[in-house]
């Protein structure tokens, strides 16, 4: 597992995302970044132009076991405990990979069914990202989940570029969010 | 204009009527439930000065036991024209105006510049371009726009931010949260009377036409006079000789409701999308994507803070009221860096109602 900060300057101060803790910081010094692997830059570059990104043509969502469903709902919980305030243990749990999905669109697909995410769209953003990423079969290989910020509110968000793609077809804030952590397992 | 109840007559000027006292004793709490109604209708407003209701612009009204009931009728006709010819017939009809769109780089200009040029107006294009990152998607869009046009003019939106020379706003007969872009706009009038432009075109109300949930009859939110807000007419263009106007007019609002008839809500406003498509950047066909400007605004309350600290000073000394003191100014810029969205509707309607106290501090002889 790899997590990259990726430090912004803004208004004379230097932002990134502590990869302990998981908060939005500011220094009056920079923090090194080092883009760790070909992968990370190719996705940081869609992110910097979204309009290169391949649109999700629109599909029908598979039917998953009921198993499956009840794994999901597993993982889901357990993502809902550790909350924002246990981030790193809850990185580590998604680097746990239980795979569920043929790819991430197929996984947040189906999150995005869950009652809790179906009402908290905006809200559970990092559990959600986290939650695709270990039930994902291709995130390991094609993914980067980024961690953003809206400047100068202090406003966070979760997203992941997988690919040419960014997986969620509900999310169309993304764009609005500087990448200030890269995970990529 | 206004409605005095009490007096039950028609005004377009207030403040010229009533006291310092009357002024002392608008009601702040009104003002704020207000702002979240977009257009100031009198069947919803609540009075900020006792007895006097806004009427918007092109509307009509009845009272009955002191209540406003809006006289217009959400009847359409029920002929069908072809939607191509209608627009063809209104852009002609404007072909004697030299005519400009605001280019924000969004889906609603988007549509009404394609739409000009189709049917032969090549729009002079004015707009705001920010260099935050958060607007890459609309500076995107904006190039491929302008570079396909023969006349436009974008403004760094950094130098003239929202919020921003807040002590010149004119004076204006009651609080209103457009005040707070009265500068941006200014700056826009300013250029369209230096080009010579008669109306500018706005995308304003394009989230109520393509996103609302469309039933069997014509949705109320699309009456006209729900579409313009008025304000920036008033206090600003109407000085430049511009007119600044919402794209949709009641017939195209007609056309539009039999073609989304029973659709439901489109938040996406994939419909608009799809519809427009060969007047559109492909960019905006296939994507989805959503700009948050209240970040724009963030950004400016902040690059205006003590402007507003002033306009908070002033507003408290002469309301003696407790939502404008110094604590209560730094307990609304804490909420910026929260990024609250309910907090949004405090900022906006602390700082306009501050705002409307110093301009007319500032402007109305006799109140100093």
């Amino acid at each position: 597992m790899k997590i990259t900060t990726l430090c912004q300057l803004y208004e004379g101060k230097y932002f990134f995302i502590s990869p302990f803790t998981g908060n939005l910081c500011s220094s009056d010094k920079p923090i090194e970044t080092k883009l760790s692997s070909a992968l990370v830059a190719n996705s940081l570059s869609f992110c910097d132009n979204p309009y290169l990104l391949e649109p999700i043509q629109y599909s029908q969502i598979n039917n998953i076991e009921y198993k499956s469903i009840n794994k999901l709902n597993k993982y889901n919980k357990l993502f809902m405990y550790l909350g924002n305030k246990r981030f790193l243990l809850s990185i580590l749990y998604s680097y746990i990979n239980a795979p569920l999905f043929k790819n991430t669109i197929e996984a947040y697909d189906n999150i995005s069914l869950l009652d809790n995410h179906l009402n908290n769209y905006d809200t559970l953003c990092l559990q959600r990202a986290l939650l695709a990423a270990k039930t994902s079969k291709t995130f390991k290989k094609y993914g980067t989940l980024f961690i953003g910020a809206t400047l100068p509110t202090w406003n966070m968000h979760a997203w992941i570029i997988e690919g040419n793609m960014q997986p969620d077809r509900n999310d169309r804030i993304w764009i609005m969010y500087r990448p200030l952590l890269a995970i990529n397992f | 204009m206004y409605y005095d109840l009490s007096r039950n007559h028609l005004t377009s000027n207030i403040i010229g009527d009533i006291s310092e006292d009357h002024i002392r004793s608008a009601n702040y709490g009104n003002h704020f439930m207000n702002t979240r109604f977009l257009v100031p209708s009198p069947n919803l407003y609540l009075p900020v000065l006792p007895n006097i209701y806004t009427i918007p612009p092109r509307s009509s009204w009845y009272l009955n036991n002191s209540k406003f009931y809006c006289a217009e009728s959400l009847k359409v006709s029920n002929n069908r024209y072809n939607f191509d010819l209608i627009l063809e017939k209104l852009i002609s009809s404007l072909k004697k105006y030299n005519i400009a769109v605001e280019l924000s780089g969004g889906l609603d200009s988007s549509i009404i510049i394609g739409v000009f040029r189709q049917f032969g107006i090549d729009p002079y294009l004015i707009g705001f371009i920010s260099n935050k990152y958060e607007f890459r998607t609309e500076r995107f869009i904006q190039s491929k726009l302008t570079q396909s046009s023969s006349r436009f003019d974008l403004i760094e939106s950094e130098s003239i931010h929202p919020c921003k020379n807040l002590l010149n706003t004119p004076f204006h007969q009651l609080p209103y949260h457009s005040s707070l872009w009265y500068y941006a706009k200014e700056e826009i009038a300013n250029r369209c009377r230096l080009n010579n432009i008669d109306i500018l075109f706005n995308g304003m109300s394009g989230d109520t036409i393509f996103c609302n949930e469309v039933g069997e009859g014509f949705p109320y939110a699309w009456l006209s006079w729900q579409m313009d807000y008025g304000w920036f007419n008033q206090y600003v263009f109407s000085q430049n000789n511009v007119k600044y106007l919402p794209a949709y007019s009641k017939i195209l609002a007609e056309e539009i409701f039999y073609l989304r008839k029973n659709q439901g809500y489109d938040a996406k406003k994939i419909w608009a999308r799809k519809y427009f498509r060969k007047y559109l950047p492909s960019e905006l066909v296939n994507y989805y994507y959503k700009a948050d400007h209240i970040v724009e605004f963030l950004d400016g309350f902040k690059k205006a803070y003590k402007e507003i600290e002033t306009l908070f000073y002033v507003a408290n000394d002469f309301l003696k009221s407790n939502d404008f003191s110094s604590e209560q100014y730094y307990k609304l810029y804490d909420q910026v860096d929260k990024y609250d969205s309910e907090q949004i509707h405090t900022i906006f309607s602390k700082v306009s109602f501050a705002n409307w106290i110093y301009s007319i501090l500032n402007n109305v002889k006799g109140c100093k």
